[in-house]
């Protein structure tokens, strides 16, 4: 009985003495970070952080004097780790990077060497490797201080606009570690959104945030910028759009869609002089809204033509931003190069050797098929 | 992703003589071919492989103190982590080997699960063109690499030592170990790098960066449960390379068992995993090193090949004395 009793107490240690801190460290002496913006500056690295008021947590009261939940301060460092260490100094209290959710690149830290900005999070296990990677329009800093109102934290304001993607098909959301597993690779192009804080135009007291579209990056940082439209045609021919709106005109009216299924299929052949992929792109799409020119009624016919006619529109922008992209940019969005490297290891050579991005043929082919009208019935 | 599938047939190929040795010696494994064949050198192999299974706990002892440092507390002493991980062992270890083989049983159901639980949910952030072809550079750097994993698993040493203890066929339990081995792995690397891609490429705990990217429902933070996991079979592993090492250590002098056995043996294992894990660096230096890979063969292979050729030469000088 007593082997039995001292056998599990010794599992329980084992389970427990590791899973939490060895010098317990209260919640209330915790710096809760919920993002992190870096900027760079004269002096080195700005890093401004947004932190949850911990302090007064179970307390009733806000200990930090103010009506906001978060507080916002800015670090300074002649590296970005040098800049995190100084906010034990500064505060008082540990800073806990675990529950960071989002990191947010200044322009200037943006067009710079990003394995160095970013060695740090990759390095420590101290934050998530899931972190959401963003970058700011200029200052990262300007939006993490901006006020979004009272009681609203803007690390969350910033985060769901990130995350908004998913249902808008606007913005290009990814993870840290995928942002660096792009950057890393020889061929591939690193891309994230871009956020900017604004004041409202209807409301100048009001701060909102805005949709910069994707920036993709090269060696010597942002390469080049598509608009938030443009992402969702990215989106598309990678296969990452879910689901989203956009807006046709035709003759009929205006049709404003919003796309509940999407299928991106790609096909790589490698018979001729250069390799050719054939994106397929299938839309499924429900009817949101129709305003009529001059009081015309809403026909099959006129639904078909508006479908017809957003397949064309996507096709178009979808042929541009390629092109805008691997020709102009030399940046490889559509991950050409891998789907080449999965066929013939040889022929993906002729991607990695020099400068100069070997010539491909893309087709892309784009679908639209209108599911429902909505509750009218067409004429 | 290719490398754990050719682990299995490596494996198997290196140690044939271990597993002859169990079907001719089904009771007294190695030990029991050496004493009928070469009992002078009984208490030389029983301290060579003492000395196998006591490094062979130093090292998954500092590996997994190289884990805790690095992941979960960054500030603390690999000493107290050592000595947390091997006195639990220890005891583990003289409660002998039915209490290990339960303990690593429900363990392992624990592990299975959760290893399929936060695998499907990290799936869906798998990527096909984050692969590569397997043999992109060729098949010698694949065999390596797969050797070296090879050389990593010192439990197959270990078959002959508990063969008696076992009531099922040992052969046959290791046969499929190897099997779900080969095969978790092929399917764990294969996720691993479909999900972190270059990322993935100097990660030091590469499966546990990307638990870390899965959530499901509640459960947004796996990783917590799966290190919990890791180091409680870390103990189970520990706790068994000690139970042998005592159990070869305890018949050099005499037949006789030491209760204190297990402890010293853990306080060496102990001192061991310091030494050869001053620095991460170092460790992984000599992980990487000829000598690590060395190790393996000349235990799995080379000293059972050696018993079986003595044990021939034995057979063959007692039937021309007969005829």
């Amino acid at each position: 009985m007593k082997n039995r009793i001292l056998t599990v107490l010794l599992l329980a240690g084992l389970f427990t003495a590791f899973s939490g801190p060895v010098r317990g460290v209260e919640i209330n002496d915790r710096l809760i970070i919920e993002a992190i913006g870096i900027d760079r500056d004269e002096a080195g690295w700005a890093v401004t952080v947004q932190t949850l008021d911990s302090a007064s947590a179970g307390t009733g009261e806000n200990a930090l004097g103010g009506e906001r939940l978060t507080e916002t301060r800015t670090v300074t460092g002649l590296t970005v780790a040098d800049a995190l260490s100084r906010l034990a100094f500064l505060t008082g209290y540990s800073p806990l990077f675990s529950q960071a959710k989002l990191l947010i690149l200044g322009r200037s830290a943006a067009n710079g060497d990003l394995l160095s900005v970013l060695d740090v999070f990759v390095r420590q296990y101290n934050t998530r490797s899931d972190i959401l990677v963003a970058a700011a329009k200029d200052s990262a800093g300007d939006i993490l201080r901006a006020d979004f109102g009272p009681n609203v934290i803007g690390a969350k304001v910033a985060q769901n606009a990130v995350l908004s993607g998913k249902d808008t098909g606007r913005t290009a959301a990814v993870p840290l570690y995928r942002f660096m597993a792009l950057y890393r690779s020889e061929t591939d192009c690193a891309y994230c959104p871009v956020l900017a804080a604004a004041k409202d135009r209807e409301d100048p007291e009001t701060t909102v945030m805005e949709n910069g579209g994707t920036a993709f990056f090269g060696d010597g940082g942002i390469r080049f910028l598509l608009s938030p439209e443009e992402t969702a045609v990215f989106l598309l021919l990678t296969g990452q759009y879910r689901r989203g709106e956009w807006r046709t005109e035709t003759p009929d009216g205006s049709f404003f869609f919003k796309a509940v299924k999407a299928h991106t299929k790609t096909e790589t052949v490698l018979s001729g002089d250069e390799p050719s992929f054939f994106i397929n792109a299938v839309l499924t799409c429900d009817l949101s809204e129709f305003a009529p020119t001059d009081g015309r009624v809403l026909t099959d016919e006129a639904v078909k033509k508006a479908a017809l006619q957003s397949a064309e529109e996507l096709h178009s922008t979808a042929e541009k931003i390629l092109k805008k992209a691997y020709e102009d940019e030399g940046c490889d969005i559509a991950r050409f190069a891998r789907r080449v490297l999965l066929r013939s290891p040889k022929l993906y050579k002729t991607f990695t050797n020099g400068t100069k991005k070997p010539p491909v043929q893309t087709h892309v082919t784009v679908e639209v098929t209108v599911r429902r009208t909505g509750g009218e019935r067409n004429r | 992703m290719i490398v754990p599938l050719l682990f299995a047939p490596l494996c198997l190929l290196m140690s044939v003589p271990v597993f002859i040795i169990l079907r001719r010696e089904p009771e007294g494994g190695l030990i029991g071919l050496a004493e009928k064949r070469l009992p002078g050198a009984v208490p030389a192999i029983a301290a060579l492989y003492a000395l196998l299974f006591l490094w062979a706990a130093a090292v998954n002892t500092a590996r997994t103190a190289l884990f805790v440092e690095t992941v979960l507390f960054p500030d603390s002493r690999t000493g107290f982590i050592m000595l947390l991980l091997l006195i639990p062992a220890a005891y583990a270890a003289s409660a002998g080997l039915e209490t290990i083989g339960r303990t690593a049983f429900a363990v392992f159901v624990l592990s299975a699960a959760a290893l399929l639980g936060t695998g499907a949910a990290a799936a869906g952030n798998f990527d096909l063109l984050n692969l590569s072809p397997p043999f992109m550079n060729g098949f010698l750097p694949v065999f390596l690499s797969a050797f070296h994993s090879v050389s990593r698993t010192y439990e197959i040493a270990a078959l002959p030592f508990i063969t008696g203890d076992v009531r099922r066929s040992v052969s046959k339990t290791a046969l499929l170990w190897l099997g779900i081995i080969s095969l978790t792995g092929t399917l764990l690397f294969t996720l691993s790098f479909g999900v972190a891609g270059a990322y993935g490429s100097n990660r030091l705990f590469l499966f546990f960066s990307v638990i870390r990217t899965a959530s499901f429902g509640l459960l947004e933070r796996p990783d917590p449960l799966i290190s919990g996991l890791w180091l409680v079979c870390s103990f189970v592993k520990s706790a068994f390379f000690l139970f042998l090492a005592c159990r070869l250590f305890c018949r050099l002098p005499a037949k006789k068992q030491y209760p204190s056995a297990p402890y010293l043996a853990a306080l060496a294992s102990a001192a061991l995993a310091a030494a050869i894990s001053p620095t991460a660096d170092v460790l992984e230096k000599l992980l990487q090193s000829r000598f690590y890979e060395a190790v393996f063969p000349v235990f799995v292979t080379i000293l059972p090949l050696l018993l079986l050729s003595a044990d021939a030469l034995r057979k063959r000088k007692n039937r021309r004395r007969t005829t």
